[in-house]
């Protein structure tokens, strides 16, 4: 999906089936991403659950340990996004694979997290 | 002591980097306490503007109590076809020895970076920094150190940089080097 996207990916963990926790799924980079977004984003797929409150602090565990501005965790199922912003103006978003995959179509990797942090604002800083 | 650079456009290089002429320069100057570092400085100060956006605005500037010395400041005006998520200032360290980089040293680049309020910083070392990339330990332990605080360092070595023949090769260079070691970030502590 990234790099169908643009995206240039990159996995420590290739083929593997799980990654430990802490460490990131995907690493991604693209060329419209922001200072305010961040590059690269780390993407961790989250294929077997889709709850939020018991996967946040691993969530954001690997994201202070990769360093990044902006974790995006993709789920399945058909919740709506959810959005957390850190006090360094840093990103968590929480979505489904097809709401992602409906914006990539439209939008390039820096606009698709724009609309889904414009999605749901009310949880900011959740 | 000046660098034969390659002559070429504002992008791109008309002939490789004479990677072995380049060595033999940065050894000879080695010893020279007074052009220690000088000549990566050099370097990296013709290198770096070839990327779009990038711009040298000062070198050797030191801190308000002269306790440190930055050996180059960069600005980044974020062009698209450059580096549009850095944020500026980043911050050059040069580093022309003959045995790798050891961990106290790059911890005080990360401090400068601090200081400085740089996300950023480009450590260019004759012979790399000292530890494993995959362990994490040594020199390494330090960049992971402050990636958890949202400090990038990215180490380039005389020989990578020998190989680079564009701007676009030295972006991906310095992309690949930031991607994969966030993809390779974990506990150290």
């Amino acid at each position: 999906m990234f790099s169908a996207a643009g995206c240039r990916v990159y996995s420590e963990h290739d083929g593997a089936r799980d990654t430990p926790v802490g460490i990131a799924d995907l690493v991604v980079w693209h060329e419209s991403l922001d200072s305010e977004r961040g590059a690269p984003v780390v993407v961790e797929v989250l294929a077997r659950t889709s709850a939020t409150g018991a996967l946040i602090p691993r969530l954001r565990r690997t994201k202070q340990l990769t360093g990044v501005r902006t974790l995006l965790a993709l789920t399945t199922g058909t919740h709506a996004p959810y959005v957390e912003r850190d006090e360094g103006g840093g990103w968590i978003v929480q979505a489904t694979f097809r709401d992602v995959l409906d914006l990539l179509v439209d939008h390039d990797l820096n606009g698709a997290l724009v609309g889904l942090t414009g999605a749901n604002r009310a949880s900011d800083g959740a | 002591m000046a660098l034969d650079l390659p002559i070429g456009d504002a992008h791109t290089w008309a002939t490789a980097l004479d990677g072995d002429e380049l060595k033999a320069r940065a050894e000879a100057t080695r010893n020279a306490a007074a052009d220690k570092g000088t000549i990566l400085e050099e370097f990296a100060a013709w290198l770096l503007p070839h990327i779009p956006g990038l711009s040298v605005r000062a070198t050797n500037t030191y801190s308000f109590g002269r306790a440190s010395e930055v050996d180059l400041t960069v600005w980044n005006e974020q062009h698209e076809a450059g580096f549009r998520s850095i944020d500026p200032p980043i911050l050059v360290e040069c580093k022309n020895w003959h045995e790798a980089v050891g961990a106290a040293e790059v911890a005080w680049f990360d401090w400068k970076m601090r200081l400085g309020g740089a996300t950023h910083g480009l450590l260019f070392t004759a012979n790399g920094i000292t530890g494993d990339a995959t362990e994490k330990n040594a020199a390494y332990q330090i960049i992971q150190t402050a990636r958890t605080e949202r400090r990038t360092m990215v180490v380039l070595t005389l020989d990578e940089l020998a190989t680079q023949r564009s701007a676009e090769d030295l972006r991906y260079l310095i992309i690949d080097k930031i991607c994969l070691a966030t993809a390779a970030a974990r506990q150290t502590v």
